[in-house]
């Protein structure tokens, strides 16, 4: 029987090898400059007559990219136990997300998915960021061209929470995983502004806090700002932030323990092995008949 | 959902009942405003446009009096434009209905490999390659305005409108200058407000020093009745634009990307008041040997009222949207009655 | 003695109303294809006249053919988003517009600058009305592209789309699966634990109340999962096709280049320095690769799937029309643009050609091509009346007093 002081094993549910964490990459690196472009965008007036092309480009290509690496990280084969527990949460927080009263409910989601990720990892916690935004929008009907930001950006929130320091236990965890809460909320609000943010003052005036493709990163970005202040957007985030923060600080050691005990009970990285057949093990067995038994691991 | 959709198009209405001021009118020169040819004197701004490979002969014409802009000259003129969708005119795509809507579609600004190129001139100076967009600038009075299209040519190498920016008045023979386009395309029209409101109070000063000159030569002007073929000498308004050109040189010129944004158009106004009297050259030719125009033979008659068209449309889109929400309603209703 | 009519059943109605043809679900991709065919459409015009026209067939097509499913009644929602993004480009240009009034002036605002720090931001001044239109334009043509692809959502049926999902993500989508039948079975876990609770007399509320009704439902749900996952085993799932290293590898190689490739692609296009074919080329170049490994992937898996959705002869009008409405669009472009952008300056009416016309004509089409949706069979409890009794329907009554109304399904 193990005791809580032991060293916590990573328990991963997804394994990420080598070759899915530079697939993972290179795919967030192609994201991040699908969400970032307007701050990058050239001045040159071949791209700049392009610029409006852009968000409709990205809106098709980036579905495929997800895709793509959902695939390489399912490439090893999902066991029914992660498949199962990645449903169930994933309907979790689908079914949390139209408590939240603010922007489509995103706030009450989060909290979930950082526990979620923290418990089964940074794998786990990718897909199921993708998982639960897909799952909803087709609950609500709500499949449009926002939705593979939106999975791609909570992705990123369940693998972050994922790759958080694995020894810290206890009540710094809970501080640890509430302060990466309020992170999560502050850069998922700010990513999906800088994508609709194009959409919204495309080149609406002369002057204004619209988006003037070429004039360098820190004037876009202080004219970003100054949109964000001017439509609230920021008292959203705070809002969202607020929310994950006291949510992880009640309900997150009771649901952490939740959590780690359905680990626990589906073994995820116990190693299957092919036994002969003893001979008491009853007639069930015809001929040569070998069983299958999971060998459990200490937690 | 059918109301929604009647919403929707009496939310068009308001702004459709504004249109019907509009007599919209078709790629033509306006023979109302501005006069064909040169400008008799130094109390308008002469415009010039070269289409270059768009092909159809230079229209030259003179937009009399005092121009706030370049935007406020051509127009004055009687110059047909059209802006681009995302900056309006500050941005001009389309002169007199050149280059078409099926190679440019005017929404966004222009690629570098084909757009109006915005220059100015003094009077029998050079054409220069205008640092500022068409709404930053106030032409000195008798100046010029050049527009010349310019196609897979570079930076360095945009073709200046081949007419001399010299009034026929005016003996002092000089190169063509070459007209400054607007700055690449994205820059256009746009100057830091900062620096422009520098050049309003200089150019301000400068446009009173034109101001004097253009009183003498107003008698000089009325004299010239040529066909442009004598050759332009000596302005007697030469040190006025040489004057007036200073202020507007000493402003620094917005680097390119910082002028992204078309600024407010704070505009040097720069055209002195005052004219002569109008000598209308329909045509002719420039001493370089130029063919050009004063537009009066691309006047077309102006259509009254709403296009047959548009009302067919709009029409359709009714019956369209009737139909969807008769059957929205016997959905509802059957639903409700086998329910 | 008379005997009323027996009403029709809905199936008999379904049929009547669509021409002879029995009532089936079209294939998602068809109807997603349609919509993408009138949204590529819609994104080569900014004449208000014809996006609305557009708005106008796509609701038809709805009307006429969506189910009576619930989640398909989502399409009012798409029309309130793009009227708010329509309503918010204008406001745009109003507040932020400040001195590029030319031509008509609307209203004559004062104008409020704003202190440096705020980038130096004029707010309000005269508002033109070209201005404006332009904003008004720019919206409608962004409102008319999301409205289309929220008829896709109405009309296509989320679960059916499921289904088609291709093989590498066969696992994802059987996750996506098990979570969308599984909330409805949340929903009700939260209703018996909060009756178990009102048992036993517990009377926390605010957060200690969610806390002892969200814990016992979270240890319930995982408690499920892993039986599912049990049975899921015992049924036989997670067969995998052995797959030899050198596929693996090469898998794994294609991915990567593909990856690689559209990141380069991404930042071509963003770059204007680059040579254009550059971004034309590696984007789709790098999606088509990264689309050969994603398919190589999924040959690992051995499934098969029950009552598979087939592309018939409806499926095919379906996504032809609407491949064919964005197909003709962009011709017009090509040919005769003038109509499709009509100019701000000088304002002129807009004004409809026969092209764009025969396009939104075809893309009509499919309210009529494709079946009609299998609608939904009224529940038990409302039966057209018994010959012998009078015409009142009679409302059952349940024995506890409530009386019970049914309403057919919507």
């Amino acid at each position: 029987m193990t005791t809580v002081t032991d060293t916590p094993k990573r328990s991963n549910a997804i394994r990420i090898t080598p070759r899915t964490a530079i697939v993972l990459t290179i795919a967030s690196i192609a994201g991040l400059a699908m969400f970032l472009w307007p701050l990058f965008a050239s001045p040159s007036p071949e791209s700049a007559a392009h610029s409006g092309d852009a968000p409709l480009i990205f809106a098709v290509t980036l579905p495929f990219v997800v895709a793509v690496v959902l695939a390489e990280l399912t490439s090893g084969g999902l066991d029914s136990k992660a498949l199962a527990m990645l449903g169930v949460l994933s309907a979790i927080n689908a079914a949390l997300r139209p408590l939240g009263a603010g922007t489509a409910g995103i706030e009450t989601v989060f909290f979930m998915l950082v526990l979620a990720g923290r418990v089964f990892g940074p794998g786990f916690g990718f897909v199921l960021g993708c998982t639960s935004l897909f799952a909803s929008a087709l609950l609500t009907a709500g499949v449009g061209p926002w939705l593979p930001f939106q999975m791609l950006a909570s992705a990123w929130v369940g693998l972050g929470a994922g790759l958080l320091p694995r020894r810290v236990r206890g009540r710094r965890e809970i501080v640890m995983l509430a302060c990466y809460g309020v992170f999560a909320a502050y850069a998922f609000g700010f990513l999906m502004n800088m994508w609709f943010w194009p959409f919204l003052a495309d080149s609406e005036s002369m002057v204004g806090p619209a988006f003037v493709p070429g004039d360098g990163i820190l004037d876009n970005l202080h004219r970003f700002f100054v949109f964000t202040i001017l439509t609230s957007t920021f008292g959203w985030d705070t809002g969202r932030a607020i929310t994950n923060c006291v949510a992880i600080a009640l309900v997150g050691p009771a649901v952490l323990a939740a959590l780690r005990r359905a680990s626990r009970k589906a073994a995820f990285e116990a190693p299957i092995v092919f036994e002969p057949a003893r001979a008491d093990d009853g007639p069930t067995q015809v001929g040569t008949a070998t069983t299958a038994k999971q060998t459990k691991l200490a937690p | 959902m059918a109301r929604l959709i009647t919403a929707l198009a009496l939310l068009a209405l308001p702004a459709a009942a504004r249109l019907t001021v509009a007599a919209p009118a078709a790629q033509a020169v306006d023979t109302s405003k501005g006069t064909p040819g040169y400008c008799p004197d130094a109390g308008g701004v002469t415009i010039v446009i070269d289409f270059q490979e768009l092909g159809g002969t230079t229209i030259v014409r003179c937009a009399r009096g005092d121009q706030a802009t370049g935007h406020a000259a051509l127009k004055n003129a009687g110059i047909e434009i059209a802006g681009v969708a995302r900056w309006g005119e500050a941005f001009i795509c389309r002169i007199e209905g050149k280059p078409g809507a099926n190679s440019e579609p005017c929404i966004d600004t222009p690629p570098a490999s084909a757009y109006w190129s915005y220059w100015h001139a003094p009077n029998g100076g050079s054409w220069t390659y205008s640092q500022w967009g068409v709404m930053n600038r106030k032409p000195p009075p008798g100046s010029f305005e050049g527009w010349s299209f310019a196609k897979n040519k570079t930076e360095t190498t945009n073709p200046p409108p081949r007419v001399a920016p010299s009034r026929p008045a005016a003996p002092a023979t000089q190169d063509p200058p070459p007209r400054t386009n607007n700055p690449q395309p994205p820059a256009g029209n746009g100057g830091n407000p900062g620096s422009s409101g520098n050049g309003t109070t200089s150019a301000a000063s400068g446009g009173n020093s034109g101001k004097t000159g253009g009183g003498s030569a107003s008698t000089v002007g009325g004299s010239n009745g040529a066909n442009g073929t004598s050759t332009s000498g000596t302005d007697p308004l030469a040190p006025g634009p040489g004057v007036s050109g200073n202020p507007m040189e000493a402003e620094p010129p917005p680097a390119a990307p910082a002028s992204e944004v078309p600024g407010t158009a704070p505009t040097e106004s720069a055209a002195p008041p005052g004219s002569a009297a109008p000598s209308a050259q329909p045509s002719g030719i420039t001493p370089q040997g130029q063919t050009w125009t004063g537009g009066e033979e691309l006047a077309t008659k102006k259509r009254e009222g709403i296009p047959t068209t548009t009302i067919a449309g709009i029409a359709l889109l009714v019956a369209i949207c009737a139909a969807a929400g008769f059957t929205t309603w016997r959905r509802r209703t059957r639903a409700d009655g086998s329910g | 003695m008379n005997v009323p009519h027996p009403k029709p059943s809905p199936t008999a109605v379904a049929f009547r109303r669509g021409g002879g043809r029995l009532p089936r679900t079209v294939h998602p991709g068809a109807w997603w294809l349609w919509a993408l065919g009138l949204a590529t459409a819609a994104s080569r015009t900014t004449n208000p006249l014809l996006l609305a026209l557009i708005l106008a067939v796509a609701g038809f097509v709805v009307a006429n053919r969506r189910s009576d499913a619930p989640w398909a009644l989502a399409f009012r929602m798409y029309l309130f988003l793009g009227l708010f993004i329509i309503v918010m480009r204008v406001l745009f240009r109003i507040v932020f517009g400040a001195g590029a009034a030319s031509g008509h002036v609307l209203v004559d605002l004062p104008e409020i600058p704003l202190p440096e720090w705020a980038a130096g931001i004029h707010l309000f001044g005269p508002v033109g009305l070209e201005h404006v239109l332009g904003g008004f334009y720019d919206g409608l043509r962004l409102a008319t592209m999301i409205v289309c692809l929220g008829a896709a959502n109405a009309l296509a049926s989320p679960k059916r789309m499921l289904k088609a999902v291709p093989a590498a993500l066969y696992e994802v989508g059987a996750a996506v699966v098990v979570a969308l039948s599984v909330a409805p079975q949340l929903i009700e876990s939260v209703h018996r634990v909060r009756r178990a609770r009102r048992l036993r007399g517990g009377a926390q509320k605010g957060m200690r109340a969610l806390r002892s009704i969200a814990i016992p439902v979270l240890q319930d749900a995982l408690d499920r999962s892993l039986a599912l996952a049990a049975a899921m085993d015992s049924r036989g799932y997670g067969r995998n096709r052995h797959l030899p290293r050198t596929i693996r590898l090469v898998t794994g190689v294609l991915t990567l280049v593909g990856l690689i490739g559209v990141c380069v692609g991404v930042y071509a296009l963003l770059d204007g320095g680059t040579p254009r074919y550059l971004g034309v080329t590696m984007l789709p170049g790098g999606l088509v690769v990264a689309g050969i490994g994603f398919v190589l992937t999924g040959r690992r898996i051995d499934r098969s799937v029950y009552l598979p959705d087939r592309w018939r002869l409806a499926e095919f009008a379906v996504a032809v029309c609407g491949l064919g409405t964005g197909a003709l669009l962009y011709l017009t472009s090509r040919i005769d643009a003038g109509n499709l952008y009509p100019s701000l300056s000088p304002l002129a009416w807009p004004e409809l050609a026969p092209l764009p016309v025969l396009a939104l004509a075809v893309g009509v089409l499919p309210a009529w091509l494709a079946p009609p949706p299998p609608l939904t069979v009224p529940r038990a409890g409302v039966m057209p009346p018994a010959p012998e009794t009078p015409v009142r329907p009679t409302t059952p009554d349940r024995g506890d007093g409530t009386i019970l109304r049914e309403k057919s399904v919507r």
